[in-house]
């Protein structure tokens, strides 16, 4: 099959009927990332972007789109990596992360959960919860914390648009509609969060992925050891599924969110405390953060 | 038309009456993998029979 402009395809855009050879296709990935920075005004010219950075495909992707937008729109922009403590898992995504902001002269900065709350996601008991709350908790809190110490005003992070359509059935499954409003393209709760912007929310996990690919990026395409645990994995199938055989599916469905999203975060709203223990930002007196640290350790005392 | 499959390091001749029909028995949607053909990604449309196709999944991270 051949691109319009004649060169071998190596894309069908099957929600347009598009075939893309790697130039087009990568020129499209550089118009819908450039088109949802402005859509939200995600960056604006002397900001400072903290990148939350795994070293996987779509915070890589991310962080090489950030490098390149920075050609024509001077900001600040520095790499968190955060090591959750899983063997096997992190040390090569770590090495990857460290790797690519090498070779585009991005300052990193490294922080574990062993050393910031004395606990790894290996050692994380089950039976208080599952090993991907606990690692999305605790990961969210540390980033919002290192991103505010670093002097961030934005915090940017690889969510593409399956991980965004994903998040919008779970909460919906699960009846979650104050998560449901925050899942939107941007949220401030207070400020002691630093708003998160997420420029790859309207580009298919498998675009960015081609993308990874095509631009020959060093990234770790491992899987996490815990990924299977997640309600996740049965949504991403039912999607992929759907998508293969309606292809657009994705893209409603995020439209249809994003219309519903003010109504959401105007209905589903709660005062934002401090937290009586940590002082971090939280809906209720003491943060989730804490709650499940001290669930782990009154489990380990028995 | 049968193609022979290779995924994760693992091969295998699967038959089905498209490439996308193959692919779903192998448990990977279209939407869900990306084909290379001879190290080279390829499009759906370019699998012709008894081509040697790897997939890469496009599920990674946690």
């Amino acid at each position: 099959m051949r691109c319009r402009c004649g060169r071998t395809a190596v894309y069908h855009r099957r929600q347009s009927g598009q075939y893309l050879c790697s130039t087009c296709f990568s020129k499209s990935i550089h118009s819908k990332f450039r088109k949802t920075i402005r859509a939200y005004n995600y960056i604006k010219k002397g900001d400072t972007i903290a990148v939350a950075l795994s070293g996987g495909k779509d915070s890589t992707v991310l962080l090489h789109l950030l490098w390149d937008l920075q050609k024509d729109r001077p900001f600040e922009m520095a790499a968190i990596i955060i090591d959750e403590g899983i063997s096997n898992y992190r040390e090569k995504t770590i090495g990857a992360a460290v790797k690519n902001c090498n070779t585009l002269g991005v300052e990193s900065h490294i922080f574990s959960f062993e050393q910031e709350f004395g606990i790894t996601i290996d050692a994380c008991d089950p039976n208080v919860c599952s090993h991907c709350s606990f690692c999305g908790v605790l990961r969210r809190y540390l980033l919002n914390q290192k991103a505010r110490e670093l002097g961030a005003g934005k915090l940017a992070v690889g969510l593409n648009l399956d991980d965004e359509v994903q998040s919008v059935l779970m909460n919906f499954l699960r009846g979650d509609l104050f998560r449901f409003g925050r899942t939107g393209p941007s949220y401030t709760e207070s400020p002691h969060f630093v708003p998160r912007i997420k420029p790859l929310r309207t580009i298919l996990e498998k675009e960015v992925m081609l993308y990874a690919v095509l631009a020959r990026i060093d990234v770790d395409h491992s899987v996490c050891p815990y990924a299977s645990e997640a309600l996740r994995g049965d949504i991403r199938d039912f999607l992929d599924s759907m998508e293969s055989k309606r292809p657009t599916t994705k893209y409603s469905l995020l439209k249809s969110y994003d219309r519903l999203v003010p109504y959401f975060q105007e209905q589903f709203t709660c005062p934002i405390s401090l937290c009586s223990r940590c002082g971090e930002p939280t809906v209720g007196t003491v943060c989730k953060t804490c709650s499940m640290l001290e669930a782990i350790k009154k489990m380990k005392e028995r | 038309m049968k193609v022979q499959i290779t995924v994760d390091g693992k091969t295998n001749w699967i038959e089905g009456q498209s490439i996308e029909h193959i692919l779903e028995q192998c448990g990977y949607p279209i939407e869900s993998v990306i084909l290379l053909k001879e190290g080279s990604v390829v499009v759906e449309d370019d699998i012709s029979d008894h081509d040697a196709v790897e997939l890469l999944p496009v599920a990674s991270g946690g």
